[in-house]
């Protein structure tokens, strides 16, 4: 007579509990990312000051944010970094690629880290970019990236104000005249 | 043309972002102003955030417990005010040029002197100061932009220190020029403007310039060295009100003074009309009252005194 092993074999009943569990788990989490789009989606707009480097923004009044921008004006809150104290010189004169009298500092009454770049007004070409200037350092001399023929040339010069994690905040632009010897 | 230049300039100058270092953070030389080659202006201006307004085609924002305000429908106004100060030691004329970008055509938006129609997008901005009901910016006809120009009166400096702590050229920032500017006009109420509430942006900027006025009088940061630290040859140069420059010792052995040497030429008369002083260890004399001396000539120079009987040599360098 011959032995014969009776294996059991797992049971219907455990790899059903298994599955249940995990279509339960993964049903959960379905809930729950709905519910956050839903909530995402209605959560009220509110008019942030966002930062404005391109210009200062206009916010249009609507019915979803009048209520919030009725309190903002009622509260006179301030809005931040709003002027910048450039000091510098306004005459600059380049030979070959250098000047020795442009001059520019950030003043100890500012308050944010800027940098700034250089253009040529008539082909929008970028000439120059500075490092960054914390508050309280100058920079006594400037060397273009490229060379400039003699001549006049109409320049804007664009301060940018940035965070402490070198977000750009807003700019100030100033109209230069350069002369190349 | 104008206009459309700056927006691409503007626009090109928030995406070139290219990898900077920082510039070491310096310390300055005592007083609030260099010396340099040339004059340096100190003006404070309104940044783009700065700029920022809001537009209420349907005067919303006057609605407080249902008390609704027809005359605030069609309004542009500020969310603050725009400061403009001059903290130069010379008069400026500061020229404004504002214009209002519209992202939808990446163009200036055409400004009016007045809305004409209440159904298509205008735009009649105003900016105002706080001194005058005479608007700043009237845009009297269509225009891509509007500028204006004015006159800001120079800060005061005055020497502040002395002998032995050094001197200094101290701005009193409670003096020059100060100008607040604030947003305003009308839009067109029957516009529908929706298109600008998310990603299509209006947004006012402006490029400024600034110049010397003719006519102001006040060189000084041009003609006078600014006031250095004590060196290892212990004197002190400061400018004096009446063009003079001072020149003081602080390393002068005690005693009475009796002669003067100054490159080797006798100066005794100098000590008698009294354009030398010597007190307390500090030794100090004018160079245009020091006539002839040359002291004031850039170059070294040697002082020899003869204080309490005992000759001493002074060294200096005129720059």
């Amino acid at each position: 007579m011959s032995d014969e092993t009776n294996f059991s074999t797992p049971q219907p009943q455990g790899r059903s509990n298994k599955l249940m569990i995990l279509l339960i788990v993964l049903l959960l989490v379905v809930i729950v990312l709905i519910g956050l789009v839903i909530v995402l989606l209605t959560k009220p707009k509110t008019t942030v000051i966002e930062p404005s480097p391109n210009g200062g923004r206009g916010t249009v009044v609507t019915e979803d944010n009048a209520e919030e921008i009725r309190k903002q004006r009622a509260e006179a809150t301030p809005v931040p970094d709003t002027s910048y104290v450039t000091s510098m010189s306004i005459d600059w004169h380049f030979k070959g690629q250098t000047s020795k009298d442009a001059y520019v500092a950030n003043d100890v009454a500012n308050t944010r880290t800027v940098y700034f770049d250089l253009f040529l007004f008539d082909t929008q070409e970028l000439i120059y970019s500075s490092p960054y200037i914390p508050v309280g350092a100058e920079m006594n001399e400037i060397t273009l990236d490229k060379e400039l023929e003699p001549g006049t040339y109409e320049t804007l010069l664009v301060y940018h104000l940035v965070d402490d994690d070198e977000n750009e905040l807003s700019t100030v632009s100033i109209a230069l005249t350069i002369y190349v010897e | 043309m104008k206009h459309k230049k700056l927006i691409a300039l503007l626009a090109a100058s928030v995406m070139a972002m290219s990898s900077m270092t920082v510039l070491a953070e310096e310390g300055k030389i005592e007083g609030d102003m260099n010396y340099v080659n040339t004059t340096i202006y100190k003006v404070e201006l309104p940044t783009t955030d700065g700029m920022s307004f809001i537009l209420d085609p349907q005067g919303l924002t006057s609605l407080d417990a249902g008390a609704y305000d027809s005359d605030e429908a069609g309004k542009i106004v500020a969310e603050g005010t725009m400061v403009a100060k001059n903290f130069s030691s010379v008069d400026v004329y500061l020229t404004a040029d504002f214009f209002v970008e519209d992202s939808d055509t990446a163009s200036p938006v055409a400004l009016k002197s007045a809305i004409d129609a209440d159904d298509e997008k205008q735009l009649a901005l105003t900016i105002t100061t706080t001194d005058t009901t005479t608007p700043l910016i009237n845009v009297t006809a269509d225009a891509a932009g509007a500028a204006t120009e004015f006159k800001m009166d120079k800060a005061t400096y005055n020497y502040t220190g002395n002998a032995t702590e050094g001197y200094a050229y101290t701005l009193d920032d409670s003096t020059g020029s100060k100008l607040e500017m604030t947003i305003g006009g009308t839009i067109a109420k029957e516009y529908d403007w929706s298109a600008y509430t998310d990603d299509q942006t209006l947004t006012l900027n402006a490029v400024f310039k600034f110049v010397k006025a003719s006519g102001s009088t006040d060189e000084v940061e041009n003609t006078v060295a600014a006031p250095v630290t004590p060196t290892t040859d212990d004197y002190v140069m400061a400018a004096n009100d009446d063009g003079t420059v001072s020149y003081t010792f602080v390393d002068a052995p005690d005693g009475t003074l009796t002669a003067l040497t100054v490159d080797g030429v006798a100066k005794n008369g100098a000590i008698t009309a009294g354009n030398v002083t010597y007190e307390d260890g500090v030794l100090s004399f004018n160079t245009t009252s020091v006539a002839g001396t040359g002291i004031g000539n850039a170059g070294d120079h040697t002082i020899s005194v003869t204080i309490g009987g005992e000759v001493v040599e002074l060294t200096y360098t005129a720059s």
